[in-house]
């Protein structure tokens, strides 16, 4: 007999697939990937593209700006915008308002109406004729905009919506939906939003670093995450200058501007990239002294770096945590 | 030859003894502002004043003793961990059990196995409307209690392990 080690034809390495789409890096991991495992790649990376054409606030012509446009009357769009904008309307309940996408004035206001280069740092742009001024006419009430499922059509209301991040874990959530059994155990990443499914590719979870928002390469935490989604909402990238003005993009609903949040990052895990983004978001603006109490009520999982670069943790995060920063003494 | 003696040391003596009381008096002066244990006093004021300064960071209402409170944090955070490592030696010692018994190991089933994990969370995750899928709370630790370190400062005494991905910012190249 032979002594060669037998190996299984049908036992495929791992599956990975990159590409660029959201303004973020997108990538799919497939741990021993099934005989259909390309097919629903190539599925689920056609969902996060039509996600990205058509909720992008970016292009006047997407579904989303024509929704937009439209204002009080309504206006037919595609499967995929419909569903964000109705997962958005859902999470602004569920946040009390926390979490609002009518947001797009202001983030025009600050010049953010195109891709920005961030990955220059320092990224400074002219302040507008009349200054920052802030959205007149708009006052802080509930959002309600009217939804007619049979036709796919949408009413979001005078002030224009923004679905930037909860898109984003919405294209995050319906890909992984889809490679979910490409293969024993999946990962979708999209720009900090994540769902890992299964073991990982070594049996004992997916373990995913903590990005440290202060910077270098060190993490302050490592997470070990079976079936979990995990979303990040941070400043480290998306902060900018106007005129003299230091602004980014987690705006606060109820002052209209960039929140003045005393945290640099929050992170959420949980069972849907959608609501660990939106609840991440909605913690971020809350600031340092109201999260952990809101983070306990909600039974979040959450992370937090504050200003000084101290980490705090929830009680419903702590079995995540594989590795953490270590006491400052 | 008396006389300019007697003017030498009327000199000397009228430039010395200014100098000496000036001495005297700054001597006096400094040891009155100055106590023996005032070193050590300073130290103590130093040490108690930076505990409540880590406290403040996440107060908790009930556990007034700042000092306390971040040891028990740490006594928390540890006692997780070894809950943790008993469960995967219970896990371990099932499996080498099973072995012995002739059973497959992967066929035994514990509470850290990838198969029981995934069941339970592939049924909730099933759910397609956002509500339905809303965060829930894990397994709750045994008490509540502050957890606070330091990101910046304060290098880990353990090197991070290798991971798969990093979560952060929105946009960031990696």
């Amino acid at each position: 007999m032979s002594s060669a080690q037998v190996v299984d034809p049908s036992v495929r390495s791992d599956l990975r697939t990159e590409f660029r789409s959201m303004a973020s890096d997108v990538r799919f991991w497939v741990v021993r990937p099934g005989a259909d495992a390309d097919h629903r790649v190539a599925q689920a990376r056609a969902v996060v593209e039509r996600v990205a054409t058509t909720c992008t606030r970016f292009d006047p012509t997407s579904d989303l700006m024509r929704a937009n446009d439209a204002g009080s009357r309504w206006a037919v769009v595609s499967r995929e915008c419909f569903d964000a904008l109705v997962a958005a309307h859902d999470a602004h309940l569920a946040t009390s308002g926390r979490f609002d996408p009518r947001v797009l004035r202001v983030l025009t206001a600050y010049g953010y109406d195109a891709s920005l280069p961030f990955e220059t740092r320092r990224l400074i742009l002219a302040a507008p004729a009349g200054g920052i001024a802030r959205a007149r006419g708009f006052r802080s009430r509930t959002w309600r905009p009217r939804f007619d499922v049979d036709r796919l059509a949408v009413r979001v209301g005078r002030e224009p919506v923004d679905l930037g991040g909860i898109g984003k874990g919405l294209a995050v959530r319906w890909a992984s939906d889809l490679l979910r059994e490409a293969g024993e155990a999946t990962l979708v990443e999209a720009g900090g939003d994540l769902m890992a499914t299964g073991s990982g590719p070594d049996g004992d979870g997916w373990s995913v670093a903590v990005e440290n928002p202060v910077g270098g390469t060190e993490p302050v935490a490592v997470l070990r995450l079976h079936d979990r989604a995990c979303a990040t909402s941070s400043t480290r990238v998306r902060s900018w200058t106007v005129g003299d003005t230091a602004v980014h993009h987690l705006i606060d609903p109820s002052t209209r501007r960039s929140a003045d949040s005393d945290l640099l990052s929050v992170t959420v895990v949980g069972e849907d990239p959608a609501w660990a983004e939106v609840w991440s978001k909605a913690l971020f603006v809350g600031g340092r002294a109201a999260i952990r109490a809101t983070a306990e009520e909600h039974g979040l999982a959450a992370l937090w770096v504050d200003g000084s670069g101290r980490v705090g943790t929830s009680r419903a995060l702590r079995p995540h945590v594989a590795w953490e920063v270590s006491h400052a003494g | 030859m008396t006389d300019r003696g007697t003017r030498v040391r009327w000199t000397t003596a009228a430039l010395v003894a200014p100098a000496a009381a000036a001495v005297f008096t700054g001597t006096t002066v400094w040891a009155a502002d100055h106590e023996p244990a005032s070193a050590a006093a300073t130290t103590t004021t130093s040490t108690t004043s930076t505990a409540p300064a880590v406290a403040a960071a996440d107060p908790a209402p009930a556990q007034p003793d700042p000092v306390i409170a971040s040891l028990q944090a740490a006594v928390d955070a540890n006692s997780v961990q070894v809950a943790r490592l008993r469960r995967t030696v219970a896990d371990l010692q099932a499996q080498a059990a099973a072995i012995a018994k002739g059973i497959p190991a992967a066929s035994v089933r514990t509470s850290t196995s990838p198969g029981s994990s995934r069941s339970s969370a592939r049924t909730s995750s099933t759910a397609s409307t956002p509500k339905a899928s809303a965060p829930r709370a894990a397994a709750p630790a045994s008490r509540p209690a502050p957890v606070v370190r330091s990101a910046a400062p304060a290098p880990a005494p353990v090197q991070a392990p290798a991971t798969h991905t990093t979560t952060g910012a929105s946009g960031a190249v990696k």
